[in-house]
């Protein structure tokens, strides 16, 4: 079965290579066959990939040590469920995983534009095949998870347990998913420029729904990757401005860019050249990322140690780069847009600003995430960038890409005047002031934080506002207000999906500002039978189990929790040792609430259950968690294809 | 056996491949030059005639002045007499 896995690459690198070479060539020469074959032979090459997966899995679940792949990612004691999950725990299944993710993409992406953007097939299918047969050339050259050990072990070394968490099955594929699929945007909208017609806007829709599709993909990957570190790693944080989080939120921020300027080339045509060279830089980024996840100079906690193949992610990354900007440069002529800007106050200049703010935000992200390297580079000595450095720079960036949040959805598109808009602003204004002297006698005196919760204040009021106002107007038709309501999200999806996905956004806003500027902690020394009080919380340490596991050694603590008198329960946090892997797994126990997280985790045990357990007290971090359904929602609900209008009626 | 798995597994894109050149399959051409054309008018009044809607929504919640909205409108209206002269333009 693994030799099927591995001749199975060695054909969908041949396909590969086929694909790239005909699919130009089939452009060339105007040659239909040729371009057919190319599309086709992509087809295909998911189905190629598919067997690889099955049969590396396949060595996992029958549990084959012969394999090196499977020896070093998991053990006879490993929960049977993970068994299907570790394909993706290392380096090399990870890379085969993303490469059968970018595949199945590919014939997404190929599908999707086949009938309206037929003059692009052949470069966006050239192109899908020279990232793919980049990605199986390094599977098959450099991380084979196929390779063969000489002597078959008994065992395996196991997976590493942080990795045993419900988080396995659903973070690291979504993550993968939304930075591999930034590529499709990227294939489709250079395939339009390379055929010439990137001065026609047919692209925008199909570029907008792909682009937000990575959009979606990379917010759900993130908002899990933070809801992991915070239940499973035990600090009671959930985002540590890690190299590798950087990678995921870089992209991130260069696609949230995009499918907002998108919307200004679909509604005025405009930002033609601005939005290629965005999703551009969107790709460049998850590459990026990919580098420094493999093994790049810069060091994380999440990268996998072992690799060096970051090098060869770099000089791919370098190399698409540098092609992208031959490219752009010479359509040029087909990028520019002949329409300027009506004036400074209008939806468009808000989204330029807005763009500004995010890539200044992705700038400043990716200078603290390549300084250590830089530093070195420069003085012999390597100065890690920390949390203070990236809260203080992107901190306000943020707050100022909320303000704009809150304008954004009530200037019309064109033109607006300075009387009108402090007329709509007027009640939000309102709003804002109150809601600055209510949290300022309420206690709330660090200004950031004043500024920041008022400011999400604006954003709800505004949409709030909005929304009465449309639901008036259809009301005064005729429809009663729980139907206009409906009515009016309906008639325009695209509005009220963003709006809806802003929502969500304001949420999260919360959480972050809440937990970042009011959270508390203490260390409490404590044996079985102590209790403690702290932030109105009253705990009590009832007792303490150790459990032998043929894998790890757990002990357990029960608390007894009362809020204010209230009880709230027995919170049980934990302490694994894995005398394997030589690692200590600490897992908080938290009792979540819209106001706080009450967070208690062990420090250290001693035998006889005497410990120290950090207490951290969260505010508002459930509004975090709530967001994600918000916002997931908000963006399928701005996506849902409405009826097509018959040309007549278009016109 | 793996020989004749690899060649099973080899014949899935060999077909694919090779297909559309044995029976000389055409790409299904459904862009001729005018349409193409006729397509990006399509997108230009479909972008026109969206953004008048949107004004229209604008104005009548009262994101937008009255002045505002005649001159966003008369805007519209030119751009759309523009690629129809154009378009009359073409068909002469």
């Amino acid at each position: 079965m693994v030799d099927i896995g591995q001749i199975s690459i060695l054909i969908a690198l041949v396909v590969s290579i086929y694909c790239s070479v005909v699919s130009f060539l089939g452009a060339k020469f105007k040659s239909s066959e040729l371009m057919l074959s190319a599309r086709f032979g992509l087809y295909s090459v998911p189905m190629i990939l598919l067997i690889s997966i099955i049969s590396i899995i396949y060595a996992f679940v029958t549990h084959d040590f012969s394999v090196l792949y499977v020896y070093e990612n998991s053990n006879l004691s490993m929960p049977s469920a993970y068994t299907w999950v570790a394909l993706y725990a290392g380096n090399a299944g990870s890379l085969l995983f993303i490469t059968f993710l970018l595949s199945i993409l590919s014939v997404c992406g190929i599908l999707s534009i086949r009938n309206k953007l037929q003059y692009a097939l052949p470069y966006t299918v050239g192109i899908l095949s020279i990232l793919l047969t980049f990605f199986i050339f390094v599977i098959l050259v450099f991380a084979n998870p196929f390779d063969r050990l000489d002597l078959v072990p008994v065992d395996g070394l196991g997976i590493n347990p942080l990795l045993v968490h419900f988080g396995m099955f659903i973070h690291p594929p979504v993550q993968m998913t939304g930075l591999i699929s930034v590529s499709i945007p990227f294939a489709i909208i250079l395939g339009v420029v390379l055929s010439g017609k990137g001065s026609d806007d047919l692209w925008v829709d199909i570029g907008r729904v792909w682009g937000m599709i990575s959009w979606t993909m990379l917010t759900i990957g993130l908002m899990l990757g933070s809801w992991w570190a915070y239940t499973i790693l035990g600090w009671g944080g959930y985002w540590a401005w890690d190299p590798v989080e950087n990678s995921g939120l870089m992209p991130w921020l260069a696609m949230t860019a995009f499918i907002h300027s998108i919307m200004v080339q679909k509604y005025r045509g405009m930002f033609r050249m601005w939005n290629v060279i965005l999703v551009v830089i969107g790709f460049t980024l998850a590459q990026l990322g990919m580098f420094i996840n493999r093994g790049g100079p810069v060091p994380s906690v999440h990268s996998f140690a072992a690799s060096t193949l970051g090098w060869l992610f770099l000089f791919f990354m370098i190399a698409t780069l540098i092609s992208s900007v031959i490219i752009i440069v010479l359509f040029r002529k087909f990028l520019k847009s002949d329409r300027r800007l009506d004036s400074i106050i209008s939806k468009e200049s808000v989204f330029l600003a807005q763009n500004i703010l995010f890539l200044l935000i992705a700038f400043f992200t990716l200078w603290g995430t390549i300084y250590p390297v830089f530093s070195e580079s420069v003085s012999g000595e390597t100065v890690t960038v920390g949390k203070p450095y990236f809260d203080l720079v992107n901190g306000p960036l943020f707050l100022g890409i909320i303000f704009l949040m809150s304008i954004g959805p009530i200037i019309p598109w064109r033109k607006a005047s300075f009387n009108q808009l402090f007329d709509v602003l007027k009640m939000p204004g309102l709003g804002f002031v109150t809601c600055l002297f209510i949290l300022f006698f309420s206690g709330i005196r660090n200004p950031l934080a004043l500024i920041g919760f008022s400011i999400c204040s604006l954003v709800i009021i505004n949409l709030l506002q909005e929304w009465i106002r449309g639901i008036r107007l259809r009301h005064r038709g005729g429809e009663a207000y729980f139907i206009a309501f409906f009515k009016l999200l309906w008639a325009n999806r695209p509005r009220y999906g963003g709006y809806i996905v802003h929502i969500g956004i304001v949420m999260f806003s919360v959480g972050v500002i809440g937990s970042s500027f009011y959270s508390s902690q203490k260390d409490f020394s404590m044996s079985p039978g102590d209790s403690n009080i702290f932030g109105g919380y009253n705990f009590k340490y009832i007792n303490f189990t150790n459990e032998n596991y043929s894998d790890r050694n757990e002990s357990i603590a029960y608390f007894q929790v009362d809020s204010n008198g209230k009880p709230i329960g027995v919170l049980t946090p934990f302490r694994a040792f894995y005398p394997q892997f030589r690692i200590a797994a600490t897992r908080g126990a938290i009792n979540s609430t819209p106001k706080e997280d009450f967070y208690i985790v062990p420090s250290q045990f001693e035998d006889d259950g005497s410990g120290v357990f950090r207490v951290l007290i969260n505010p508002m971090i459930w509004w975090m968690w709530v967001s994600a359904p918000v916002i997931i929602f908000g963006t399928l609900f701005s996506l849902f294809p409405g009826r097509k209008k018959s040309k007549k009626k278009s016109i | 056996m793996i020989i004749i798995l690899s060649i099973i597994i080899a014949l899935i894109p060999a077909t694919a491949i090779l297909y559309p050149i044995i029976y000389s399959l055409k790409e299904k051409d459904n862009l001729t030059h005018d349409q193409d054309v006729y397509n990006i008018k399509q997108d230009d009044l479909r972008r026109i005639s969206e953004g008048i809607e949107t004004a229209d929504f604008d104005y009548s919640i009262g994101n937008l002045s009255h002045k505002d909205y005649i001159w966003i409108k008369e805007k519209y209206n030119s751009e759309a007499y523009k690629i129809m002269d154009l378009s009359d333009d073409k068909s002469k």
